[in-house]
C-alpha cells in the first residue's frame, strides 16, 4: 500500500524473509535497481514488497545506506567517504560483510556492492594465506607438494 | 565461505592488488583456478587500467625504476637501479580511500641477481639492460675485452621479468656473431602491444648495425620469440646518416657503443643525428608480413648546425646540447638541454625544454613545445653546470630526469620544482649515464617459453 506523507514524499513498505516490515520513501527504496523495477511494474500497490532473500537484520543496514546516499546529493563527497568507512566499519566482522553484499547483489545497489567488495578486498590486503582460510573459513584443498608448488610460483608475492 | 557466488567472489578479486592476488591463489584450489584463469587477468586489466585512468598522475603507482649504467669503459656499476622512492612516498600516505598502503607495496625493489650471469664471479662478465616493454626487460652479456683494439663481445640476452623473477635466454645474433662484426649500434626490444590470447607475450628484440662498408644503408637484425630464431635484412633510409662523419652520426656515439631505443605503440624509436636530428622509428611489423618499416620523425628543432659535438670540458664556442625522447601517456616526448657556449652565455641563458608530438603519424611536424624552463632564474641550484637529460617518466610525462656532473635529478617541467634522487660518484662524462625506464604492469607478464 503506498502511503503519503506530510511534503507529498510517496511511502513504500518493504518486508525482510523474517517478516520485519520497514516503510521507507519511495525515492530511497529506488535506489535499489530491483525495487525501482518492481515498483515501475506495479508490485507496490498491492501491500508490502517481499525481499525473500534478505533478513531484516541486513536490510535495515541497507536501508540505513540508502537513506544516506538518497540524502546527500548536494553534500561533499568526502563528508560521504567518511560516513561510508564508519558504516562498513559497524559491519565488522566478515560474515556480515557477506551478507550485506549479497544483499546488495540482489537489491542492485552498486555503490553498496563497490563498498563491500572494496572493504573485503581490503581485509585479505596483508594476510598470510593461512589468516585469510581462517577468516572466511576455507579449508585448505592443497596436497603438500601442490602448496608448494603453487607457493614456489607465486614467490615474488611473499617477499 | 563457499556460500558467496563466483561473480560476487571475483567483485572482491579484482579489487585487489596485484602482490595480494597472487599471495590468494595459495588460499584453496578453487581461488587458484579463478585467479590464474586467462578471463580473470583479461578483466582484472581493464578495470585497473580504467581505474588507474581515473586518478591523476601523481595518484598513479611509483610504478617506474630506472636502471642506470655506465659505458663500458667506466666499468663500475653495470647494472644498478633506482626506485624514485622520496618522491612517491608522499603520495602513499595522501592517498585516501583506504588504500593507503597500497601503492607502497606495489613498489619493489629489485635486483637483477637472479640472472646467472648477474650473480656469477666471472670478472670480465657485464650484464647491461637493453630495454623494456611491456613489463619486461632485455639486458645483454658482455665479454669484457681488455685487450686494445679488440671489442667487447655480445654473448647472450636474456628476457626477463623483474617482479617474479622468471627469465629466458635468448641467443645473441647472427651480426654479432661473424667474426668480422661490426657492434651493434641501436638496439631495441618491444613487446607486441596487442591484447595476449593466452597471457604469452610475444616480443622481439632488434639490433642495427651500420656497417662501414655499404655507407648508408644498415643490417638489421630482428629476434622473434614466436620463431624463437633472428632474421637478418638490409635497410636504407633518407636522408642518410653519413653526412655527419662516420664518428658523429649517432646522438651520444662518443661515448656510447649501444644506444637503446624507446618502445611506444608497439614500434621503436632512437634519436640519431642524421639531417640535422631524426627519431628513427621502426616498426617489428607485428603481422606476418616480414617487411621491416622504419621512418623518420624530425627533431622539434635543428641540431648544432655546424655538427661539432664537444664535451662539456672542450666547448668553447659552441653550444652544448643534449637530447633524450621518451614515451608516455599517448605521446612520444622529446626533452632537450642547451647550454650556449662560452662566449655566448651572457646573453642566452641555459635552457631545458620538453616537446611532445602531437601527431604521431606525422614525420614530425606536430612538435608541440609544452613547456621551457630557464635554468639560471628557475632552478638557479642545478644550473651551475652542463647535465644530460637521461630520460622521461612514461607515467607522469612532465617529471624528467637528468644527471649533472654528481648528482642525478628529476624536475617537474610544469613547476620547475626539482630534487636530488642519488648522488653519484664524480664523474666528467655525463653522457656514459643511461637510463632504462621500466613500467609496473597492472598484472605481472608471463616470460615467454623458449620454442624448441
Amino acid at each position: 500500500m503506498s502511503i503519503t506523507t506530510e511534503n507529498n514524499e510517496k511511502m513504500i513498505t518493504l518486508m525482510s524473509s523474517d517478516g520485519e516490515e520497514f516503510v521507507v520513501e519511495e525515492a530511497v527504496a529506488a535506489q535499489s535497481q530491483t525495487i525501482k523495477h518492481l515498483i515501475e511494474d506495479g508490485c507496490s500497490t498491492e501491500g508490502s514488497i517481499p525481499l525473500p532473500n534478505v533478513t531484516g537484520r541486513v536490510l535495515s543496514e541497507v536501508i540505513q545506506y540508502c537513506k544516506k546516499h538518497s540524502s546527500s546529493d548536494d553534500k561533499e563527497e568526502k563528508e560521504l567517504e567518511a560516513w561510508d568507512a564508519e558504516f562498513v566499519k559497524a559491519a565488522d566482522d566478515h560474515v556480515a560483510l557477506t551478507d550485506l553484499m549479497m544483499a546488495a547483489n540482489f537489491l542492485d545497489i552498486k555503490g553498496l556492492l563497490d563498498l563491500v567488495a572494496q572493504t573485503l578486498a581490503n581485509m585479505i590486503t596483508g594476510k598470510s594465506p593461512e589468516e585469510v582460510r581462517r577468516m572466511w573459513n576455507i579449508k585448505n584443498d592443497f596436497t603438500p607438494e601442490e602448496a608448494e608448488k603453487v607457493r614456489k610460483e607465486n614467490q615474488w608475492a611473499f617477499e | 565461505m563457499d556460500d558467496l557466488p563466483e561473480p560476487l567472489l571475483l567483485h572482491i578479486f579484482y579489487r585487489l592488488p596485484q602482490r595480494e592476488a597472487h599471495i590468494c591463489m595459495s588460499v584453496c584450489k578453487y581461488w587458484h583456478s579463478l585467479l590464474s584463469h586467462p578471463s580473470f587477468v583479461e578483466s582484472y586489466t581493464l578495470l585497473e587500467n580504467t581505474r588507474r585512468h581515473g586518478l591523476s598522475s601523481r595518484q598513479r603507482m611509483p610504478a617506474t625504476l630506472y636502471f642506470l649504467r655506465l659505458d663500458e669503459h667506466n666499468k663500475r656499476w653495470p647494472l644498478t637501479h633506482i626506485t624514485p622512492r622520496d618522491r612517491f612516498w608522499r603520495i602513499n600516505t595522501k592517498n585516501s580511500r583506504g588504500h593507503k598502503k597500497r601503492w607502497y607495496r606495489n613498489s619493489m625493489r629489485v635486483s637483477f641477481n637472479f640472472l646467472p650471469a648477474v650473480s656469477s664471479a666471472i670478472v670480465n662478465q657485464r650484464v647491461y639492460c637493453a630495454g623494456s616493454s611491456k613489463g619486461l626487460v632485455l639486458c645483454y652479456e658482455l665479454q669484457v675485452n681488455r685487450t686494445r683494439g679488440r671489442r667487447d663481445l655480445l654473448s647472450g640476452y636474456y628476457v626477463c621479468n623483474p617482479l617474479t623473477r622468471k627469465w629466458v635466454a635468448v641467443p645473441p645474433g647472427p651480426i654479432e656473431t661473424a667474426e668480422q662484426a661490426d657492434a651493434i649500434r641501436l638496439m631495441g626490444f618491444a613487446c607486441d602491444p596487442r591484447q595476449d590470447a593466452d597471457c604469452v607475450t610475444r616480443f622481439k628484440v632488434v639490433n642495427v648495425v651500420d656497417s662501414a662498408v655499404t655507407g648508408g644503408s644498415y643490417n638489421l637484425e630482428v629476434f622473434d620469440s614466436e620463431t624463437w630464431r633472428w632474421r637478418t635484412a638490409m635497410a636504407s633510409w633518407n636522408p642518410a646518416p653519413v653526412e655527419m662523419g662516420r664518428r658523429q652520426y649517432y646522438e651520444y656515439e662518443y661515448e656510447y657503443k649501444r644506444v637503446e631505443g624507446i618502445e611506444f605503440k608497439g614500434n621503436l624509436h632512437w634519436p640519431i643525428r642524421a639531417g640535422g636530428g631524426v627519431i628513427l622509428a621502426y616498426d617489428p611489423q607485428w603481422g606476418d608480413d616480414h617487411i621491416d618499416e622504419y621512418r623518420l620523425i624530425k627533431m622539434p628543432r635543428e641540431h648544432i648546425p655546424d655538427g661539432h659535438f664537444s664535451f662539456w670540458y672542450q666547448r668553447q664556442f659552441n653550444d652544448y646540447h643534449k637530447i633524450c625522447i621518451g614515451a608516455g601517456e599517448g605521446h612520444l616526448r622529446y626533452v632537450e638541454f642547451v647550454q650556449p657556449g662560452c662566449c655566448r652565455r651572457e646573453c642566452r641563458p641555459p635552457t631545458w625544454t620538453i616537446w611532445r608530438l602531437e601527431n604521431y603519424n606525422s614525420d614530425g611536424e606536430g612538435w608541440i613545445l609544452e613547456n621551457k624552463i630557464d635554468v639560471k632564474v628557475e632552478v638557479p641550484t642545478f644550473g651551475y653546470g652542463p647535465c644530460c637529460p637521461l630520460a622521461i617518466d612514461p607515467c607522469d610525462p612532465k617529471i624528467v630526469y637528468f644527471v649533472e656532473y654528481d648528482r642525478l635529478f628529476y624536475c617537474d617541467m610544469q613547476t620547475a620544482h626539482t630534487g636530488v634522487l642519488e648522488t653519484l660518484v664524480k664523474d666528467d662524462f655525463l653522457e656514459t649515464w643511461r637510463a632504462v625506464m621500466y613500467v609496473l604492469p597492472v598484472w605481472p607478464t608471463l616470460v615467454p617459453k623458449r620454442v624448441t
